[in-house]
């Protein structure tokens, strides 16, 4: 199909952007990467009223690394993660994941905001982000605000966002130094969304003991979530698998997971305690074997 | 009306310009028909495959066409193949006669090869293709008045052994048999319940090959389709009859990440009831594929019990089939 009639606009500046909010507002959709977006207008799941293309706003597009962290444009593409040397080398578990979305031409593409601001389920950046702690900065007529992105991502493919307001940048916190992380995504083919996802961050104490755990899973869950029982269970323990498999099935017990007829709610428990055990001791691994943030 | 398909035809002509043109009455969507089809031409006429053009279109409009027009059936190298054949032999006799005028003899006497007419005798005269297609088109009054020297025949092929549907609407359709041998290498991951086909092996007799090239292009995106239908591709509705698999985000085809090893190998055993002695490639592993791979995952689940009787096999099937068997 072809979509519903809609009106252009392509502002060259966050300042004629917010102008066009202000005027527009709820009946406008900002077009990024457009790999979610023009398809769903073509089967005519959305129509806005107003397309606002937002890929000639330079100032959207950047990466930069400080020592807060990685700071990212909401117009930077997938692979200017992906091809990026100081994104491999400071934040594997990003350079991981990424290439774990979609297809490389739908990377080149498809941007940090896009996939933010679709939050669906089953998508890999949204992951990482609650994972590490991840704050968005939203903009907008009214001004601007800081949001987690854990609170930003409120349901399947619904998020704080107000109506005339944009996603600006993203701020992800460093991995503490000495950690060792890992992604682990398992889908039916390469390149789709996930049936179940887990990141995690482990890093061990002088007596080889887990004192940093950070873990996070999505798929057959509404939204990316941080496992606070899971995380609990490490802290302090000696790795092993049988304590990994443990805080992980603990981890999952602890949240709601929805299941349908082809992936019953006990199999998408099950996938998800394994993807987070297998994340869990990768972590682990790395950090005994030096590969560490 | 009883119906019955025996029969297809080929076109073939000399362009002015000394190219061989085919026209077939199938419409390849990527089996290479217009590569066999100038082959089999251009054996017979002694012109290079690259000097024969082939239409392989259909049009209802300007195309002869019957009741069996088109591809299906692996019909292409039974029969079409046998006419295009039948047309180059015809043509070729055609173009000695037509030959013979010009070069003052008889057309058993010469023979086609390297695109001209040559005798067959040792002689230092010969007739390219291209200068016996120009005296055609341009010059027609240099030849006999009542000899044919059309550059363009057709000709069809009947199967022998096929016939129209008896009194009781029964019919045989397949002039000639492929036979194959197929085994998959199939691992289950037990904790994610996802299969995953490592390596597939197919031994196939298709007759007489064509073109070796072909057939096995044919044979890999067969077994493709295979594993699809086995282990992915599935029209799926909810309970008020809305389609769940209606884009191919939902409606799961395998890309080159989820294919297997694949290894084809042949055991070609001519037929005696075609013309080239081909049996068809068209129907391969498509359809072994996913009683193998099926096979496969009954074996790997051996342990349960499980007898896979549905497809596609998906992670949901294996996680209940292991998860019954648990409880």
């Amino acid at each position: 199909m072809k979509p519903a009639a809609f009106q252009y606009l392509a502002p060259r500046s966050e300042d004629e952007l917010i102008a066009i909010l202000r005027e527009h507002g709820g009946e406008a959709r900002l077009l990024a990467g457009g790999q979610s977006l023009v398809p769903m207008m073509n089967f005519r799941i959305v129509s806005p009223a107003v397309l606002v293309d937002i890929n000639r706003i330079r100032e959207l597009a950047f990466l930069n690394l400080n020592e807060a962290g990685i700071e990212l444009g909401a117009l930077t593409r997938h692979v200017a993660l992906e091809d990026s040397a100081h994104v491999k080398a400071r934040f594997s578990l990003l350079a991981e994941a990424i290439r774990h979305v979609a297809h490389r031409a739908v990377r080149n593409r498809g941007t940090m905001g896009g996939s933010l601001a679709l939050a669906y389920p089953g998508a890999e950046l949204p992951l990482i982000f609650v994972t590490l702690g991840a704050e968005l900065r939203l903009r907008s007529p009214a001004g601007e605000r800081w949001l987690p992105v854990a609170s930003f991502i409120t349901g399947a493919l619904e998020t704080a966002l107000a109506e005339s307001e944009y996603i600006a940048s993203a701020l992800i916190p460093h991995v503490p130094s000495g950690a060792g992380s890992a992604f682990i995504e398992v889908s039916r083919r390469h390149g789709d969304f996930a049936l179940a996802a887990a990141a995690a961050v482990v890093g061990l104490d002088e007596s080889g003991r887990i004192h940093i755990v950070q873990a996070a899973v999505t798929g057959g869950t509404d939204v990316p979530l941080r496992l606070s029982a899971t995380e609990q269970a490490l802290r302090g323990a000696q790795p092993s698998d049988v304590i990994f498999d443990e805080a992980a099935r603990a981890g999952i017990d602890a949240i709601e997971v929805v299941g349908d007829h082809h992936y019953p709610v006990g199999y998408r428990r099950m996938l998800l305690a394994t993807v987070l055990q297998r994340a869990l001791a990768a972590a682990a691994s790395r950090v005994e074997s030096g590969h560490v943030h | 009306m009883p119906k019955s398909g025996i029969d297809d035809f080929a076109h073939i002509a000399i362009d002015p310009s000394g190219r061989i043109r085919v026209q077939i009455g199938t419409a390849a969507a990527g089996q290479g028909h217009a590569t066999a089809t100038a082959q089999i031409a251009a054996a017979e006429l002694g012109v290079r495959v690259e000097d024969v053009d082939v239409i392989d279109r259909v049009d209802t409009e300007v195309t002869p066409w019957t009741i069996t027009t088109g591809s299906y059936a692996s019909r292409f190298s039974i029969v079409v193949a046998a006419a295009v054949r039948r047309a180059a032999v015809k043509l070729n006799a055609q173009i000695r006669a037509i030959a013979a005028h010009a070069l003052d003899t008889t057309p058993d006497r010469l023979e086609l090869a390297d695109g001209a007419v040559h005798f067959k005798e040792r002689s230092n005269r010969s007739l390219s293709l291209r200068q016996l297609a120009g005296m055609v088109q341009w010059n027609r009054g240099e030849f006999p008045l009542h000899a044919n020297i059309q550059l363009h025949v057709s000709e069809s092929y009947s199967a022998p052994n096929l016939a129209s549907p008896d009194a009781e609407n029964r019919v045989n359709a397949a002039v000639t048999y492929g036979f194959m041998a197929d085994a998959a290498l199939v691992a289950i991951d037990p904790r994610t319940c996802l299969p995953r086909v490592l390596r597939y092996a197919a031994v196939h007799d298709v007759g007489r090959a064509i073109n070796p090239q072909l057939i096995r292009g044919q044979m890999a995106g067969g077994i493709v389709h295979g594993v699809a239908g086995a282990l992915y591709e599935h029209c799926d509705y909810d309970d008020s009859g809305q389609m769940l698999t209606a884009s191919f985000m939902d409606y799961l085809c395998p890309t080159s990440a989820e294919t297997p090893r694949i290894f084809v190998d042949h055991h070609n055993v001519p037929s005696p009831f075609t013309e080239l002695g081909t049996k068809g490639a068209g129907e391969n592993s498509a359809m072994s594929a996913p009683a193998a791979i099926a096979s496969a995952v009954e074996d790997a689940l051996a342990a349960t019990g499980a007898h896979i009787d549905e497809l596609p096999i998906t992670p949901g099937t294996i996680w209940r089939l292991l998860h019954e068997a648990a409880s």
